[in-house]
């Protein structure tokens, strides 16, 4: 028998690409930092949990159920969504969390030679997944922690096919308003595929953020992005979506894995989106929080970014990674954001009072 | 990078076969007449030892390649062909013969080149590696502009000739500083960048003007090293130097890196945003001992790994692991008497630019503190001033060396967080 050509059968991009190693289970890290608990403050996940109708949803599921696929298309979930927004169901997709319908974007749109323009300090997965695809990745430094809609343009070239914009920004929590999105979809004049990634979009109650389902209409390149993971508190069960233009969205249902969404969270998705007093409660809980943060952070004299969203990015006076290791110890996981490009700081998902109280207490006795 | 290969059965009557086709590969491959022949010899010499020491009829394959700036020849051997203690630096003798170490092909050989080193290679085998640099003509006397304080700059990679003014605003700046080796000498800076050996960034202004740098190149596969950064009459502007440390910190934050080392730092240089993790001593024939504070920082949230110590390393561990905060899960090892080997082999890294040798274990024996004397006693004739020991606690077979380093006289002094297959401590000699 030959041996095994994993060099030769390897892409080259594949060779050079290194892989996302998650975090270890909760129980592994408490045995590892020794601490008999742990606050997740590091994936932005929602404290309160899913809607109350959501969890109903969950514990009425038949556990004899497990054994018929799911509607391999989220067949409800779309007629749902379609309802909500005024389109047709057909102008959504739903895939296993955001991640997946990235990976479906990239593959109807980009071939070889093909490049794709996001920013440099955002959500990473956009990146990754063109580079381990095949495709460039054009990185757009930020501007005052903002997308830098300019140099975007500027960066565009024949071969750009998708251009991938984080509004509210994760991790700086910037976002564009309704009159610059409007210019940019306008300057980009449909040559390429925009991408308005709204997994934030819930917690904004700026007047002025855009509220994009209602751009699709008017701007067929348009494709926007939601999730459930965040505001819904079903990041556990994965689900997300995406909604566009129909001759888009039926391009890119072509690459689209049918059956990756499981029943679960099919059926805690459509609870979820009746249960309207959840946002609230969990706006209320993040103002709440930041404003705690803002003045602690302020009496410690450390610089933060308190964007939109539920979390808060904090440059700290050490490494980043030390503080991650020396906040572990005091049973507490902030997100490190050298990954991001942001050295020196740290992600914080907002939480109850309570965790917060404990996140600034364990900050000051590491720092 | 190009390459020659040849296979030769390992005979003396191929001798002339190997240095003939080492000294035309050389020059092929760009080095100069003089280096092309030091190269030559130290082949000759590891050619005529291996004939001593190997079976004839086994097909020896040899390689140049050839980088911008050196050209490396490498002999390749199967696991089963000889008894790996033949690789020792200082096979043949005993400590107490260090006259007969004239006569020593692999000493000859490392004399002749800038690096010899041997690793272990996946699927079996060992390389032994002759590297030797190509030499380039030390700067004119180029006096760089006067550096004015930068109101505005941007942080940008150099062009080729930007990276000659830095190098002569580095020799002009950082004088008393220890820099490494390539810096004083821009032809080589450049064919290095260019090999993507170093990256460099620049804080440059639209006029030209270079006001500062920083540097960093990969120690391994998990490693970087970062040199910098540099400012040149920049007075206290210290965003300039934290925005060409980050340019560092961007570039390599989503890659397979997990740690940033420093070793030769600047005024500049951020310390509150490393972790020192450990001093050594290292000696300098023009400006004597220098205390040197080795800096660390992880670029990805460490959850763990588990460690091998030694028993007679646990004490300092344990104060390092506390100290650094590292979550690992320890197992205190010792030799128990099980069956060893006759033999140990050391792989024996020299480098020559910094006066210094840094052993690692490749093969445990029962011989180790004879054999750690005998490289001591080497080294010391070869003057070589700065001896470490790199041990591999991710290796559970390395703690069986640690007792025999600290008979001799070295002692733990750096703990570099995944510096190895685990963390790996640095053992320096001190006599």
């Amino acid at each position: 028998m030959n041996p095994l050509s994993l060099d030769r059968l390897t892409p080259s991009y594949i060779k050079t690409f290194e892989a996302y190693i998650p975090s270890k289970p909760d129980e592994e890290l408490k045995k590892i930092f020794k601490t008999p608990f742990l606050y997740r403050l590091n994936n932005n996940e929602n404290p309160i949990g899913p809607p109350l109708a959501s969890q109903e949803a969950i514990r009425l599921f038949s556990p004899p159920r497990a054994a018929v696929y799911p509607s391999g298309d989220s067949y409800y979930l779309r007629q749902r969504l379609a309802d909500k927004f005024g389109m047709l169901p057909d102008q959504f997709l739903v895939g296993n969390g955001a991640n997946e319908v990235i990976t479906f974007v990239i593959k109807a749109f980009c071939e070889k030679g093909d490049n794709i323009i996001t920013a440099d300090k955002t959500f990473a997965v956009y990146e990754w997944v063109a580079i381990f695809s095949g495709f460039e990745a054009r990185l757009i430094p930020l501007k005052d922690f903002g997308f830098d809609d300019k140099a975007m343009l500027d960066a565009i070239d024949r071969n750009t096919k998708i251009i991938f914009i984080c509004n509210p920004n994760n991790p700086t929590g910037t976002y564009w308003d309704r009159d610059r999105v409007i210019r940019f979809l306008e300057a980009v004049d449909n040559r390429q595929i925009v991408v308005m990634d709204e997994a934030y979009f819930e917690f904004v109650e700026k007047e002025d953020y855009p509220d994009c389902m209602s751009l699709i209409p008017r701007y067929p390149n348009l494709v926007v992005f939601r999730t459930f993971s965040k505001m819904y508190g079903l990041a556990g069960l994965r689900i997300g979506y995406l909604a566009g233009n129909l001759d888009v969205v039926n391009t890119i249902r072509k690459t689209c894995v049918v059956y990756s969404v499981n029943s679960i969270a099919q059926e805690a998705a459509i609870a979820a989106m009746d249960d309207t007093g959840h946002i609230q409660r969990t706006r209320r809980l993040v103002a709440e929080g930041k404003e705690f943060l803002r003045r602690e952070l302020t009496r410690m004299g450390l610089f933060y970014v308190a964007g939109e969203g539920n979390f808060m990015m904090i440059k700290l006076p050490i490494s980043d990674t030390l503080a991650y290791r020396k906040l572990m110890n005091h049973g507490i996981m902030v997100r490190t954001m050298t990954g991001f490009r942001f050295p020196g700081f740290i992600r914080v998902t907002i939480s109850e009072l309570p965790v917060m109280e404990a996140f600034i207490h364990a900050l000051r006795k590491i720092l | 990078m190009k390459k020659t290969k040849i296979v030769v059965s390992i005979h003396r009557d191929f001798l002339s076969v190997v240095t003939t086709f080492v000294e035309r590969s050389s020059i092929a491959l760009g080095l100069g007449q003089d280096e092309a022949l030091r190269l030559t010899l130290a082949s000759e010499e590891i050619f005529s030892y291996l004939c001593s020491i190997m079976r004839e009829d086994k097909g020896l394959e040899v390689t140049c390649t050839g980088g911008l700036y050196f050209v490396a020849v490498d002999f390749f051997f199967g696991r089963v062909e000889l008894s790996l203690q033949a690789f020792n630096i200082t096979a043949g003798i005993t400590s107490d013969k260090v006259e007969d170490l004239e006569d020593m092909g692999l000493l000859i050989a490392a004399r002749s080149v800038d690096q010899l080193s041997l690793e272990e290679i996946q699927g079996g085998g060992i390389v032994l590696r002759l590297i030797k640099n190509k030499a380039y003509p030390s700067p004119q006397d180029m006096k760089p502009p006067e550096t004015p304080i930068l109101s505005s700059y941007s942080i940008r990679p150099p062009t080729q000739d930007e990276i000659k003014v830095l190098s002569s605003l580095i020799l002009r700046d950082y004088r008393d500083h220890i820099i490494p080796h390539a810096f004083r000498y821009p032809g080589r800076l450049i064919d290095m960048v260019a090999s993507t050996i170093y990256k460099i960034v620049i804080a440059g202004d639209d006029r030209g003007f270079i006001g500062g740098g920083a540097m960093w190149r990969r120690m391994n596969e998990k490693i970087v090293e970062f040199y910098g950064p540099y400012l040149f009459n920049q007075k206290d502007n210290l965003e300039m130097a934290e925005s060409l440390f980050n340019a560092c910190l961007e570039q390599i934050a989503r890659t397979e890196i997990m740690g940033l080392l420093c070793r030769f730092t600047t005024d500049w240089f951020p310390r509150a945003l490393f972790e020192p993790i450990g001093t050594a001593v290292l000696h300098y024939e023009k400006t004597g001992p220098k205390e040197i504070t080795w800096y660390y920082r992880g670029l990805n949230e460490d959850t763990g790994t588990h460690v091998h110590v030694p028993k007679k390393l646990a004490g300092y561990m344990e104060h390092k692991y506390r100290e650094l905060a590292l979550p690992r899960e320890v197992y205190i090892t010792d030799y128990s008497g099980e069956y060893m080997g006759e033999h140990s082999v050391f792989a024996s890294d020299f480098d020559r630019e910094l006066n210094q040798v840094t052993m690692r274990l490749l093969w445990p024996g029962r011989d180790s503190l004879e054999n750690i004397k005998r490289h001591l006693a080497v080294f010391k004739k070869e003057r070589i001033l700065n001896t470490f020991f790199a041990v591999d606690l991710g290796v559970a077979a390395q703690a069986s060396i640690v007792e025999s380093l600290m008979e001799c006289g070295f002692e733990p002094k750096v703990l570099i967080p995944y510096g190895g297959r685990s963390d790996l401590v640095i053992c320096q000699f001190s006599p």
